[in-house]
């Protein structure tokens, strides 16, 4: 009987999850309706108001050579990986990501539920992570771009305990991240830029989320909270190719973490390295491809208000890991209307190889979408 | 789990979902409806014509002109695509000499420019334009199809999202005028 209650609980979920998908792809295709004028619109030299405009911002390009002029992209078409703006340009930015898990891996090798509850009382059957990220970015100069990211979450993770159902559940503010591009190498011109990423994190995201279920309230597990509680370095690097229909490139990014929280431990470090490359079959869409590679850590040190003997979730030692993601995209660029500086990117992919600490979940698929506006 | 429990644990789960997605909803809504706002009025100051106006600047250093006056003047004959993008090339000194940007109601003042710029609201009368600035030492730019090979000097075309241009010089030529070859290896020439 619990058990059928944990089912129906589970298949609910489910069905939200498909509302919720439903939801986003209809959200998706009112945009693109929504921009789909923008582009077949008049180009705006037909319009028929003439009066000088005064005290509007605009950017004065004249400092750029004429071959520089020549090869600026009307519209910047490397959306993949860290980007950079002219100066005096203002970005405003929404993504939103969603990460499926289930079916858990220890190194390589597949884990049963079953062979999991040997071990521990509890084991997690699924898990699925909603992301919303805002962002804004603004260059001081052509070479420097600063930009602030501050994403939200929703965790949620069903358990089995006894062979009854249940599901965990987080959501809020993560960690403030703080970044400063700076292109040492090329420039947008010349078809090739380095740039540098200098950021850090703020410990804004909670690291105390706790839920009552059967009328006991616990801490949830270091998957399940909202921030690391340290302040992080995020160091990276980016590499930027463009020719006429080509984009490509490579970027690194870390997460360094010194100390302890506010619980008593540290998130791992991570350490990501990506590429792609993007081929405009016009000059308003533009398919993707990526791999990317990411290596975490362990949890350092330990809460003390979770249980590492409960799930393997809760154990400091099984938090690490190392995955390969395939990713296919899509991006579309809008070339005039008012939405003319709107770009939209939607990507999704699998791990075509993952290596955990664990017994833990493994990630099935995941997908983001992207809206960014510059001004 | 005790039902009461369950139905508590639900509520409060869908209650801080529905909450969620409307948070994330709203802020979806914000960006887009405060956003229109601000491209409306930054329509007309487009990367496209930011770089048309750095390319108007830079076309001076790269062309010859017979004689000059105190100032070097460019004037924008029909209706302006610019917008503000036009603004921070006024005063600019080049050549040793002052840039001005003018308006140009008629094309019986373009003769004291060195260069206009023949919007593409003036497309059904660009014979006209042509013939009319026949014996003026003036450098012709458009954006419109068939404008270099209409008799114009420079044409701005798109291409593969970056703006490039057509030149026809024996246009050019027949106006006096001396186009760099810097200019010209960049340019797809074409003919009348
Ligand atoms: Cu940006």
């Amino acid at each position: 009987m619990k058990y059928l209650r944990g089912q129906r609980r589970k298949s609910q979920r489910n069905q939200e999850y498909r509302r919720n998908g439903i939801a986003a792809l209809s959200c998706v295709a009112t945009l693109v309706l929504f921009l789909t004028p923008a582009y077949s619109a008049e180009p705006q030299s037909a319009n028929p108001d003439t009066t000088p405009r005064g005290g509007e911002s605009t950017h004065d390009l004249t400092g750029l050579s004429l071959e520089e002029l020549y090869n600026l992209d009307v519209i910047q078409l490397n959306v993949i990986g860290g980007h950079t703006h002219p100066a005096h340009e203002i970005m405003f930015g929404y993504q939103f990501m969603f990460m499926d898990m289930g079916d858990h891996l220890s190194g390589t090798r597949d884990v049963s539920e079953a062979e999991i509850l040997k071990h521990f009382p509890s084991a997690s059957t699924g898990m699925t992570v909603e992301e919303h990220m805002v962002e804004v970015m603004y260059a001081p100069t052509n070479k420097l771009t600063v930009m602030a990211m501050l994403p939200i979450k929703r965790i949620d993770m069903d358990m089995v305990m006894d062979g009854f159902h249940f599901t965990e559940h987080s959501a809020g503010v993560s960690d403030l991240q703080v970044l400063a591009l700076y292109t040492v190498l090329g420039s947008v011109t010349k078809g090739h830029r380095l740039i540098i990423n200098l950021g850090m994190s703020f410990p804004t995201g909670s690291i105390d989320e706790k839920n009552t279920i059967l009328g006991e309230t616990f801490k949830l597990e270091y998957p399940m909270q909202l921030g690391s509680g340290t302040y992080d370095f995020r160091p990276g690097l980016t590499y930027l190719g463009e020719s006429k229909k080509w984009a490509w490139g490579a970027e690194t990014r870390t997460a360094l973490r010194f100390g302890r929280n506010g619980s008593g431990y540290r998130l791992g470090n991570e350490y990501e390295l990506t590429g792609w490359v993007g081929y405009a079959v016009t000059d308003w869409f533009a398919p993707s491809l990526r791999v990317n590679g990411r290596i975490w850590g362990n949890v350092h040190g330990a809460d003390p208000d979770i249980d590492p003997t409960v799930d393997a979730e809760g154990d400091p030692d099984r938090q690490g890991g190392r995955r390969v993601d395939f990713l296919m995209g899509v991006n579309f660029f809008v070339p005039n209307g008012i939405f003319k500086r709107t770009r939209m990117n939607i990507e999704g992919g699998f791990p075509i190889y993952e290596d955990l600490d664990g017994p833990q979940l493994s990630t099935r698929w995941l997908i983001s979408a992207g809206l960014t506006y510059s001004f | 789990m005790r039902d009461a429990d369950r139905h508590l644990l639900l509520a409060r789960t869908f209650a801080a979902r529905r909450l969620f997605s409307l948070a994330a909803l709203l802020s979806v809504a914000c960006f887009y409806f405060q956003a229109p706002h601000q491209a409306s009025a930054q329509s007309l100051s487009s990367r496209e014509y930011e770089i048309k106006a750095a390319y108007l600047y830079n076309f001076i250093k790269y062309v010859d002109w017979p004689s000059y006056g105190d100032t070097i003047s460019i004037g924008v004959l029909g209706s302006d695509p610019f917008g503000p993008a036009l603004a921070p090339l006024n005063g600019k000194t080049v050549k040793g000499r002052r840039l001005v940007i003018k308006h140009l109601d008629s094309v019986r003042d373009a003769q004291q420019c060195q260069i206009i710029f023949v919007s593409s609201s003036e497309r059904q009368r660009l014979q006209e334009i042509f013939e009319s600035l026949r014996s003026a030492r003036v450098l012709t730019v458009g954006e419109t199809q068939g404008f270099a090979d209409g008799g114009g000097i420079i044409n701005f075309i798109e291409e593969n999202n970056k703006v490039r241009f057509e030149i026809n010089a024996e246009a050019a030529r027949r106006t006096g005028l001396n186009i760099s070859s810097e200019l010209l290896k960049l340019a797809r020439l074409v003919k009348s």
